[in-house]
């Protein structure tokens, strides 16, 4: 047990128990402090183990350790298996390494609230959970640590539960995403019945034996794990949780729902590559889905003003770039991607709540406007982390968004149309982000006075993660260059896991024109937003008066919430309200009132027997010697 | 000595005619006399059947009927005693206390 | 003959006093009227040779327990029935049919075929009326029927007693 991998995953869950047994005693220091150490302890373990792997020659890098038998049933067996290969191990790198800095941060942001130890119990149990889903050597660890991060999404989103607003948001994550992992289900159990077995290694070396290419089952079982996925990852058309998700605390948002449990979807179909490679119908659906949603989302952010749901609507799109890349086959790009989002959308996530936090709550943009000056460090590690989404050159986006895009262009399963998408969602990235960083850090503050002069920077404990991912923002890339040999060390590094699947073949001419224009699409979206929120802020207001209708739209999220509600919530509440009513009321409850009506009655009537009347007694006996009589000598004859 | 059926019906008829009584009456000496009758039916049934089976076990039976109808009627009319002098009346019909 | 005759004679006034115990009204004439039957039952068992039990059914029976009705109905003061009419008009309905349905079982047990099933004794008649009916009982008392003969001693002493202490009028 003194393995690796059993104690990256424990040490969270230690974390768990401390602050469980002593922290309402200990107090807030003592919580976020522990809560932060094991966190570290883990990173530590996860670069161990990392290290370790980097020992092994590429082919063999694979380290397993099955904690427990867990299910044996007949001939079907689930081991409690944890394994470390270079995608798993660069997971946990992720979620530790990130997760640590959030939990700094949130010793910082979360000071002075009633219920900070549950905070960070909340926190800690959900990094367990991460890690068990990455972890996982077979799909049913996977689902359990699936589960468990939907669950701590729930108890962290409705943390502050006494607001309505909250724990609306919080059942809503949950709800939404049952219905995603209800077809999880149904495609664990397809693979079961075909496979006999839910480890990953054993179903990758049957699985072109036992399923045929394009199939109806290998689809159906892509198509099922997608739908998983499209909830936990907020694809459309599961995706309406995450702008309410921001109800949470910031740290939360900045953990869950921009750098882990999203990503979760995306690394469920990298492990199961194997079995997208062998069903082009449902990759294809993939690669449109996840199109189509980063061009939704990113429309949307376009025109929303509070700060936080900007930063929602840009992660979900973010989260279709990674899709898309899936669809198309690129999957060392898609984790390349989803590393990098990782670093600069919890640095944005991390700087929003320090604005807010400076601010005393307020998250409506356009009441801010030129922070830089009270808030110098949280404005630069902002602004570091909106070039790197935007995609400039050198910083991290760059890489990974181009990676994507070309992957989309070149790739047999891409084509232009997914090119166009991604490149049109590039510029409405630059374009929202910037728009974010000048309504917020430039121009002209919309505070009073008074308000400015409260204004400070946030404390160390909150600046000190903002750095750091500002510089991994900006470093960050650097491991997946791509031409230049041998410096494109990330690719080679998931090689052995994704195989000849996740190669693209390039020509350095073409790979290089393709970068250019990725550059110069993110330099003209920051134009965009330039000229309209720092030079001509008028002119933003006149476009809002001149297309009223597709203002609102965007706005409003396209309605999308309320056809949700209208066609789906509706009807499944009034059906709820029936069978509340006439089944359970009417039915369940009045049989059993019933059956207590029936004795009462049944007494009534009996009762009468006994009239207290000695004659009436005598004449029964009488009756009865009579019965008797009858029966023996009738019956006996 | 008659056939064996003559008595027996002689003593089906005591029988029912007791049963009757004991329905029918309203007073309560009536209604001790009409389970005498009855007794009486059996008592004849048995030395009957003693008489044609020439066994005497019939005879001492009715000999110890008679003596436990003679204790029970004893003891029955005390109670009956104690009853008027509770109730004023020995009408059956008015004894009715023991109803819920 | 004269058996027949003598049974036919003793059967009716049995079955005319029992019927006049039910029917007639005042309870005094009721008593008489059982008295008139026991007494035709008396003549019923010495047609069967029961000449012991005859007797004691007359000095018992008539004699004794009769004559106890008597005195409770002499000294409860009874009138005649009150004509109120029955609380429960059913009451002489299922009467009726009670008292039919009964007679009419009892009717069909007795006149089938196989009826006297038990062993036979070995009491015949010819050897009762030899050795003397009450003898023959007396010995059958002290040695068979031993324990019935105490035990019904202990229950008329008992009923004697409870008779007494439940008729007793409270004192002070």
């Amino acid at each position: 047990m003194m393995n690796i991998l059993a104690i990256i995953l424990l040490l969270p869950l230690a974390g768990v128990l401390l602050n469980f047994l002593f922290g309402w005693r200990r107090g807030e220091k003592f919580a976020g402090w522990v809560a932060v150490a094991v966190m570290a302890l883990a990173f530590a373990a996860s670069v161990a183990g990392f290290v370790q792997l980097l020992g092994l020659p590429p082919t063999e890098r694979l380290l397993r350790v099955d904690l427990f038998k867990w299910i044996a049933i007949g001939k079907f067996e689930v081991n409690a298996g944890l394994m470390l290969d270079p995608l798993s191990s660069l997971m946990t790198l992720v979620v530790t390494g990130v997760g640590t800095l959030i939990h700094i941060y949130s010793i910082g942001y979360m000071h002075g609230d009633r219920s900070v130890v549950r905070y960070f119990i909340y926190l800690n149990l959900f990094v367990f959970f991460m890690l068990t889903l990455v972890l996982g050597s077979n799909l049913l660890v996977l689902f359990v640590g699936w589960e468990g991060v939907g669950l701590c999404s729930y108890l962290l989103i409705g943390f502050w539960f006494e607001r309505p607003a909250a724990s609306e948001a919080g059942k809503k994550a949950f709800i939404v995403n049952r219905i995603g992992d209800f077809c999880f289900l149904i495609a664990l159990f397809m693979i079961v019945g075909i496979f006999g077995t839910l480890d990953f290694a054993a179903i990758l070396q049957s699985a072109p034996g036992k399923l045929t290419v394009g199939g109806s089952a290998v689809t159906a079982i892509c198509l099922l794990l997608f739908a998983g996925a499209t909830g936990k990852s907020a694809q459309i058309p599961l995706f309406v949780w995450l702008p309410d998700a921001m109800e949470g605390p910031t740290p939360v948002s900045a953990l869950i729902h921009a750098a882990t449990m999203v990503t979760a979807g995306v690394y469920l179909m990298a492990r199961m590559y194997f079995l997208f490679d062998l069903a082009p119908v449902a990759t294809n659906i993939i690669a449109i889905i996840g199109a189509a949603t980063l061009l939704l989302a990113a429309t949307i952010a376009t025109v929303q003003t509070d700060i936080k749901r900007v930063l929602a609507y840009s992660t979900v799109s973010q989260l279709g770039y990674m899709v898309m890349a899936v669809g198309v086959g690129a999957y060392s790009a898609a984790i390349f991607h989803l590393m990098t989002h990782a670093f600069f959308k919890a640095l944005l996530f991390m700087g929003a709540g320090s604005v807010i936090h400076a601010l005393k709550g307020e998250q409506n943009m356009n009441r801010m406007g030129g922070l830089s000056a009270a808030l110098p460090a949280t404005s630069l590690t902002c602004t570091v982390g909106g070039v790197a989404i935007a995609g400039i050159f050198p910083l991290a986006g760059f890489f990974s968004k181009d990676a994507i895009l070309f992957s989309a262009m070149t790739s047999e399963r891409g084509g232009l149309g997914f090119w166009l998408a991604g490149a049109t969602g590039a510029l409405l990235t630059a374009f929202y982000i910037f728009r974010l960083l000048f309504k917020t850090f430039y121009g002209r503050c919309n505070l009073t006075m008074e308000e400015q002069r409260n204004l400070h920077e946030s404390p160390a404990s909150m600046t000190f993660p903002l750095k750091v991912l500002a510089v991994l923002s900006f470093v960050g890339g650097w491991v997946g260059i791509p031409l230049i040999p041998g410096v494109n060390i990330f690719d080679g590094f998931l090689a052995p896991v994704f195989g000849a699947a996740g190669e693209t073949h390039h020509e350095v001419l073409f790979e290089l024109a393709m970068m250019a224009v990725s550059f110069a699409i993110a330099i003209l979206g920051i134009f965009l937003a330039h000229n309209l929120f720092v030079l001509n802020v008028k002119g933003s207001a006149g476009y809002v008066e001149r297309f009223p209708g597709l203002y609102r739209l965007l706005f409003n999220k396209y309605y999308i919430d309320e056809i949700y509600d209208s066609l789906v919530v509706q009807p499944i509440r009034r059906v709820s309200v029936r069978l509340w009513r006439d089944f359970d009321d009417g039915m369940l409850d009045a049989s059993v009132n019933g059956a207590g009506g029936f004795v009462t009655l049944a007494g009534d009537v009996v009762r009468k027997l006994q009239t207290g009347y000695v004659k009436s007694y005598a004449v029964m006996m009488l009756v009865g010697v009579f019965a008797i009589l009858l029966y023996l000598t009738t019956g006996v004859k | 000595m008659a056939p064996l059926e003559h008595y027996l019906i002689v003593s089906a008829l005591l029988f029912s005619i007791g049963v009757v009584g004991v329905v029918v009456r309203r007073n309560a000496i009536v209604v001790v006399m009409s389970i005498e009758l009855m007794l009486n039916a059996g008592n004849l049934a048995f030395v009957t059947f003693a008489r044609f089976l020439d066994s005497m076990d019939g005879q001492l039976v009715v000999f110890f009927v008679m003596g436990v109808a003679a204790a029970e009627a004893a003891v029955g009319l005390a109670i009956l005693i104690l009853v008027y002098r509770n109730r004023e009346t020995t009408d059956v019909d008015e004894l009715k206390l023991l109803r819920l | 003959m004269m058996g027949l005759l003598l049974f036919y004679f003793a059967a009716a006034v049995t079955v005319a006093g029992a019927v006049g115990v039910v029917v007639l009204p005042n309870p005094l004439y009721s008593v008489l009227s059982l008295i008139a039957s026991f007494l035709g039952l008396a003549g019923l068992y010495l047609s069967l040779n029961a000449e012991f039990i005859a007797v004691v059914q007359v000095v018992v029976y008539a004699g004794a327990i009769m004559v106890l009705f008597l005195f409770v109905v002499m000294l409860l003061d009874m009138r005649r029935e009150e004509r109120i009419p029955l609380r429960l008009p059913v009451q002489k309905f299922a009467g009726a049919i009670l008292g039919v349905g009964i007679f009419t079982i009892l009717v069909k047990v007795f006149s089938s075929d196989v009826l006297l099933t038990g062993a036979k004794g070995t009491f015949t008649a010819e050897r009762v009326s030899e050795m003397g009916n009450t003898q023959v009982i007396g010995r059958l008392l002290l040695t068979d029927y031993l324990l019935p003969l105490q035990a019904m001693g202990v229950l008329l002493f008992v009923g004697v007693i409870g008779a007494v202490v439940l008729a007793k009028r409270r004192t002070g």
